[in-house]
């Protein structure tokens, strides 16, 4: 017997609407676009600033983190610390990109923020390292860990072609809403790590994905539902070579930039494109990115209008 | 008020260690590894002349103080003994004779041992002989140095038992989805023990003391121990002691039956000095105010064993044992002579048989796995269910690592083998859990002794934890630049197991965790790419045996190198265009 009273009655009938509405925001986003008719872009890529400058001009173009966090949501974010690495050395996602997100998604109404990812070194010494962990507690959300099976649950992925099932951490499976927010790197397997790739970090067995064709099994894991409302590429810094470890500073460029949108797929394709300036790097190595196609998961060829591009330095379009 | 000092002393120190061994959350900061290099062995074995010097002399000034308050195992007898106190309320002791033969051979032994060490660091001539002495004496200090056993039992078995309550406490919080608790986050650990074959030696050692303790309270320090025969000869000597004023004494014995070392004498009216631990429980029994801790005054006696004493009435200690050994308890004392000879004989057998038994469980493990290998019927718990188990399976070609990987700083096998004491420090402090006590991995000498196991885990690249705590400098502790050169292995790739191979999927697990990119993926055929090992500039941190996916046999291994010494320094190039762009590509 469980007993609703109104206002929880109307909060549940409002996260099962919205959950409703973002699952339909994937088969929508082809034709939405081009900016939309109260002006807000899905795809925008920002450039010439700091971090959170950089992510606070795009959230905006975007129409604001309200859109996607409502009032008493449970928020999960999912950086990249897989590596006991400081920021500089550009292995895990920028500290104060982290801390920009938590700052948009408590001004929006979030209820609970929770940050976490299943790291690759020893979870503690990433956490501290990566200076997450510090910039998110300072702001109140909570980071927990994702080491131990017994954080994760089982779930069925219908969709996919290779991974049907998986095991997936609970702070993704319990939330409202969640964000993506990778760091840009080049991977060694799948050749680049960005928001799909992310998906590997809430997932507890990566090593099936190792030897069931990698790149699949990431776009296999990218149709998990609800999959990420927001896709956020950390390009402040990114790695070019001996990614997604890296060795030295030798490895580090500092583009200043972020890619932010609602198609995975899209604003993978526009991240790779972006890397490809700097060594070259063939959207069809990129496995993934097709396979995210063909399960429908975006398109690699968003149309240039639907575009907002933005550079701070030159405060033009 | 002495005796409250003692005890406040004994469990500051106590608990202090305690701590600093079950903590896995990172609250005691490395610094705590002082509680420990305070400890006379780890002190002798890394030289630390000063700490020596400090112990010896304030034994020689006010008795073995040591004993009760900084040697764990010395005060977690006496919480035994307490405890065996509160619930037979009329538990007394009694004074018995010494039996100095054990002690004085075990601290013989390793006397012996320690002096190769220290010839071998000082006369390199002489280094094969001392070697072997060295390394194989090491095992008297294994298994017979008190804070090493106290370790060994902390690690195994105070520290599981830690982390099973931690997951109870975080069990309960996630029933209610507490994810923290004032500011500290409530996460599950894994609490299974890495080797099963060190809690048998933990448990073992631990029933065995405790046993005697919960007797006869302090029976292995004064009957085994080497510190406590070390000790026992300086404090012999203590300006500070307990002594007992003869004029007043009327032999009734209450101090004797408080006295949990069993050395005071009420008819001979003395106190065995060299078996005392200055508890100073004694103290306040007396109703006469006849026992006292100080200088020694007037009508008090200075006995000093095998010197027979000016004051003619009063017999030397050494008679006085002879009488007491004629007209009290002989046969008590004899027995528990044998007690203990059994139970030591009883610990070296089950020490021996240890690792032939491991050695026998690995020996079967490849048979079993190339068993797996030819049935990939799905074994419960290594295929997950579910999953199609043959594409675990495509690793069949064998491999056996010839020699065992040291921790990081251990410089040699030699020199780490002479100078572990199987404390298990820095296994209970490695935070991937990857230092595992050794079978038989290094052969006898080096039971008990750290290994590195990259099964579930591998070294941190930018961790230098075990040398930073170890009390022995069996690690030497390293800057984390010289970390990331010291090479500890090699890796080894073997093609036909690689599942980039095999399968012809893309993988590169094990070039994404290499830190130095002695593992790199190159271009193989279908625009797949396949690693390429370049062991010299590898540092053997295991990253890519670890995240191998193939199974049973793995693609990529480290092979551990007997003499550690620093890698060859990979190139690096910096990439062309390094800063902002003028606009995006799309």
């Amino acid at each position: 017997m469980t007993n609703l009273n109104r206002k929880e009655f109307l909060q549940t009938l409002a996260a099962a609407g919205t959950a409703a509405a973002f699952s339909a925001v994937d088969a929508l986003d082809v034709m939405a676009q081009s900016a939309g008719a109260n002006g807000t872009y899905n795809l925008v890529a920002v450039m010439g600033g700091e971090p959170d400058a950089m992510f606070n001009a795009g959230i905006e173009q975007m129409g604001g983190m309200k859109r996607f966090v409502k009032p008493g949501m449970k928020v999960t974010i999912k950086p990249n610390i897989g590596w006991d690495k400081t920021p500089e050395l550009s292995a895990n996602t920028n500290p104060i990109l982290v801390a920009a997100i938590i700052k948009a998604c408590w001004a929006a109404g979030a209820k609970e923020i929770t940050v976490f990812d299943h790291t690759c070194d020893e979870w503690r010494r990433c956490y501290q390292s990566s200076g997450i962990e510090e910039a998110a507690k300072k702001l109140g959300a909570k980071v927990v860990p994702g080491n131990e099976p017994e954080y994760y649950r089982e779930i069925q992925l219908p969709r996919a072609k290779s991974m049907k099932t998986a095991m997936v951490h609970q702070a993704i499976l319990d939330s409202d809403v969640w964000i993506n927010c990778p760091v840009m790197k080049n991977h060694s397997g799948a050749r680049m790590t960005l928001c799909m790739k992310n998906h590997m970090g809430i997932v507890l067995d990566r090593r099936f994905m190792h030897t069931h064709d990698l790149q699949q099994c990431i776009a296999d894991i990218c149709t998990l539902n609800p999959g990420a409302v927001l896709n956020i590429v950390d390009a402040y810094r990114a790695m070019l070579t001996n990614g997604p470890r890296g060795r030295s500073l030798n490895d580090v460029v500092q583009p200043k930039a972020l890619i932010m949108g609602t198609d995975i797929v899209a604003v993978d394709t526009l991240a790779t494109k972006f890397f490809g300036q700097y060594i070259n790097m063939p959207l069809n190595e990129v496995g993934h990115l097709a396979h995210g196609e063909e399960l429908g998961l975006g398109t690699m060829n968003p149309p240039r209008d639907s575009i907002k591009r933005i550079n701070l330095k030159k405060q033009t379009n | 008020m002495l005796r409250i000092l003692r005890i406040i002393a004994a469990l500051v120190l106590f608990l202090g260690i305690t701590l600093f061994f079950v903590d896995f959350a990172g609250f005691l900061p490395t610094q705590f590894s002082w509680l420990e290099r305070i400890q006379l062995i780890p002190a002798l074995k890394s030289h630390s002349w000063i700490i020596i010097g400090a112990i010896l002399g304030v034994t020689f000034f006010f008795g073995r103080i040591y004993c009760s308050t900084v040697c764990p195992l010395g005060v977690l007898q006496d919480i035994i003994s307490a405890t065996a106190k509160r619930i037979h309320s009329k538990k007394k002791f009694e004074y018995k004779k010494p039996i100095p033969f054990l002690r004085f051979v075990v601290l013989a032994l390793f006397l012996t041992g320690y002096l190769a060490l220290v010839v071998r660091l000082v006369a390199p001539a002489a280094v094969g002989t001392c070697k072997r002495i060295s390394s194989y004496v090491s095992w008297v200090s294994l298994l017979f140095d008190p804070y090493s056993i106290f370790g060994r039992i902390a690690c195994n078995v105070f520290k599981p038992i830690y982390q099973g309550g931690n997951n109870l406490y975080w069990y309960i919080c996630n029933q209610y989805g507490i994810k923290e608790v004032l500011g500290l986050p409530v996460y599950y650990v894994n609490a299974i023990p890495l080797s099963l074959a060190a809690v048998g030696v933990a448990l073992g050692f631990l029933i065995f003391i405790g046993y005697l303790a919960w007797r006869n309270g302090r029976t292995y320090c004064n009957t085994i121990c080497p510190v406590g025969a070390l000790l026992g000869v300086f404090s012999r000597l203590a300006i500070f002691r307990v002594w007992i004023d003869k004029s007043k004494c009327g032999s009734c014995g209450l101090c004797a039956q408080r006295c949990k070392s069993s050395c005071i004498d009420p008819k001979g009216k003395i106190v065995d000095l060299s078996r005392c631990v200055d508890c100073f429980d004694c103290l306040s029994a007396c109703r006469k105010d006849a026992i006292h801790y100080g200088i020694c005054l007037g009508t008090g006696e200075r006995p000093i064993p095998g010197i027979e004493n000016s004051t003619k009435k009063t017999p030397s200690l050494k008679s006085n044992i002879v009488k007491s050994a004629k007209d009290s308890d002989d046969f008590g004392s004899r027995r528990e002579f044998f007690d203990i000879m059994i139970g030591v004989t009883g610990l070296t057998v089950a020490a021996q048989a240890l690792p032939s038994a491991a050695a026998e469980e690995e020996k079967a493990a490849p048979a079993v796995a190339e068993e797996a290998a030819s049935a990939p019927a799905a074994k419960a718990g290594v295929v997950p269910e579910g999953e199609d188990p043959e594409m675990f399976f495509t690793g069949k070609t064998p491999y056996v690592r010839k020699t065992p990987i040291a921790p990081p700083g251990a410089k040699s096998i030699g020199h780490f083998n002479a100078h572990c004491t199987a404390c298990h420090l820095c296994v209970a402090k490695c935070p991937t859990s990857i230092l595992k006590p050794a079978t038989s991995e290094y052969g006898v000498r080096g039971f008990m002794q750290p290994h590195l196991d990259f099964s579930r885990g591998f070294c941190n690249y930018d961790c230098t934890i075990c040398g930073d705590v170890c009390p022995n400098h069996a690690i030497v502790p390293l800057t984390i630049e010289q970390k990331h050169k010291v090479q500890m292995g090699r890796v080894v790739f073997i093609e036909d197991n690689c599942v980039v191979k095999v399968k012809e999927n893309s993988c590169g697990a094990c070039s994404e965790h290499c830190p130095t990119q002695a593992v790199s993926m190159v271009p193989y055929k279908n625009g797949l790419t396949i690693p390429h090992v370049n062991p010299d500039i590898c540092v053997g941190c295991g990253g890519c045996e670890s995240i191998c996916p193939v199974r049973p046999f793995r693609a990529i291994y480290v092979e551990g190198n007997a003499e550690q010494h620093d890698r060859k320094e990979f190139e690096e190039k910096k990439p062309e265009v390094t800063g902002e762009l003028e606009d995006f590509p799309f």
